[in-house]
């Protein structure tokens, strides 16, 4: 090798010489690069290609990897958030009920100061237990003052029923549908007198009936009939329900009317006993 | 021929069988309405642990049951199932001493029995009250049947387990 660059070193310096300043002129010349850089990286071309795509996979994955990642926590957290926000719904569901109830019962404390003076509010802890009777069980009994006969409306001040059995912590009382239920009633409109009374065969309908009407009475469908207040037992002018339709009896000489109570005894979760009231002339 | 002791166990256990199966009852059966009526366990606890005794200790029995459901169920009158369930428990007693063995098909005619008895009764009752309804009692007694009639398999199995357990000589 010494002896070789001994020999031909000139030649070679010389040749390198030539090449580049052929190249230099080429290049001066030329619009495009040079013929040798171009097939250089004509050459390396595929392989650029080929690592760069590498690159990018493997950049991709872990690009991939972290948006999961980060896609996770943040599912986590919005499900939690989600979690969050359905029990605040619920609540606000649960308060706006609350306080739609306790609305109406503030106004009819102001519409019925003779009835609301003596009020026990009472939660129902069971509904109705057999087929054969229509009852209510609540959760206040001899301890809270209530008594047998006691009147129980809702917020609204319709009448849900009357208290049949008392505990000391507990009492039951009859709905307005159940077949030992008879009260005196009267047609809000018309101001006709008659006697509201449970019948089996309506029952499971939670309907009820209004008997012992006057010959002359000229009832409608819808007609309001609320109670009497009549001998004192129980107050006045708390709504039973609505005229669904006016039916004859067996006999064909009375008539009767089918009424539709205004309270939905299933969906009742609260109720009003009204201890004691005021007797309205 | 028991002794005491195995006696109070024996009857021990049937009322716990027929506590657990109030509990049901109460927890379960109550909150279910089918066909428009409630499962009515009671009447089952009533005959069908008579079906596997004799009459007398069976109508002492299903009177303690009758007493137990008048306590804890409003009804027409007070005394409503004490009256109504000695006299199906000794139906269903006399029922499998004399006709159908203890089983599940003597369970069904004890159930259909005590189910016809005490919605006669009712019917009875309301009639006396002057709102008789003969058709609407005997559809509601029908659709509680119909709806209680497939416990009578699993009340059936509890009670049964009961007196195997308290008759091993038998």
């Amino acid at each position: 090798m010494k002896n070789f660059l001994k020999d031909h070193g000139l030649w070679i310096l010389f040749a390198a010489a030539v090449i580049s300043v052929a190249l230099a002129v080429m290049s001066f010349f030329s619009n495009t690069s040079s013929p040798l850089a171009n097939a250089a990286n004509t050459l390396a071309s595929p392989f650029r290609a080929a690592y760069t795509a590498v690159a990018d996979w493997f950049n991709d994955k872990q690009k991939y990897y972290k948006d999961y990642t980060a896609l996770e926590e943040e599912n986590a957290a919005l499900r939690k958030e989600n979690a969050e926000m359905e029990e605040t719904v619920r609540q606000a569901r649960a308060d706006r009920e609350e306080n739609k109830r306790l609305r109406e019962l503030l106004n009819l404390r102001e519409q019925r100061r003779d009835i609301t003076s003596d009020m026990e509010a009472a939660y129902i802890t069971e509904h109705s237990v057999t087929n054969w009777t229509s009852s209510l069980t609540l959760n206040k009994g001899t301890a809270h003052g209530v008594e047998n006969g006691d009147c129980v409306i809702d917020e609204t001040g319709a009448l849900v029923g009357i208290i049949s059995e008392v505990g000391y912590n507990w009492s039951t009382l009859l709905t307005l549908v159940d077949t030992d239920t008879s009260l005196g009633a009267k047609v809000f409109r018309t101001d006709d007198l008659g006697v509201v009374q449970g019948d089996f065969t309506l029952m499971g309908g939670n309907r009820l009936r209004l008997d012992y009407l006057p010959a002359d009475c000229q009832l409608l469908g819808g007609d309001l009939v609320v109670t009497s207040g009549l001998g004192g037992y129980y107050p006045s002018d708390l709504v039973i329900g609505s005229v669904v339709e006016v039916q004859m009896d067996d006999s064909g000489a009375a008539s009767y009317a089918i009424l539709e109570p205004k309270v939905d005894f299933d969906s009742l979760t609260e109720v009003f006993i009204i201890k004691s009231f005021d007797i309205v002339t | 021929m028991l002794a005491r002791n195995e006696i109070i166990f024996k009857w021990a256990l049937y009322a716990l069988a027929a506590l657990v199966c109030l509990f049901v009852q109460g927890v379960v059966l109550q909150r279910v309405t089918i066909w428009g009526v409630i499962p009515f366990v009671f009447p089952l606890v009533a005959v069908i642990p008579a079906t596997f005794e004799k009459p007398t200790s069976a109508t002492i029995f299903s009177l303690c049951v009758g007493v137990v459901c008048d306590l804890v169920l409003p009804g027409t009158i007070p005394c409503f199932y004490t009256l109504v369930f000695p006299v199906v428990g000794l139906w269903a007693s006399l029922l499998s001493q004399s006709i159908l063995p203890a089983g599940f098909l003597c369970s069904l005619v004890g159930t259909a029995l005590a189910f016809f008895a005490t919605g006669l009764f009712h019917c009875l009752l309301l009639w006396a009250g002057g709102k008789a309804a003969w058709g609407a009692a005997a559809f509601v007694a029908l659709r509680e049947f119909c709806v209680t009639v497939p416990l009578t398999v699993p009340v059936t199995l509890l009670f049964r387990a009961v007196f195997r357990k308290t008759h091993l000589d038998d």
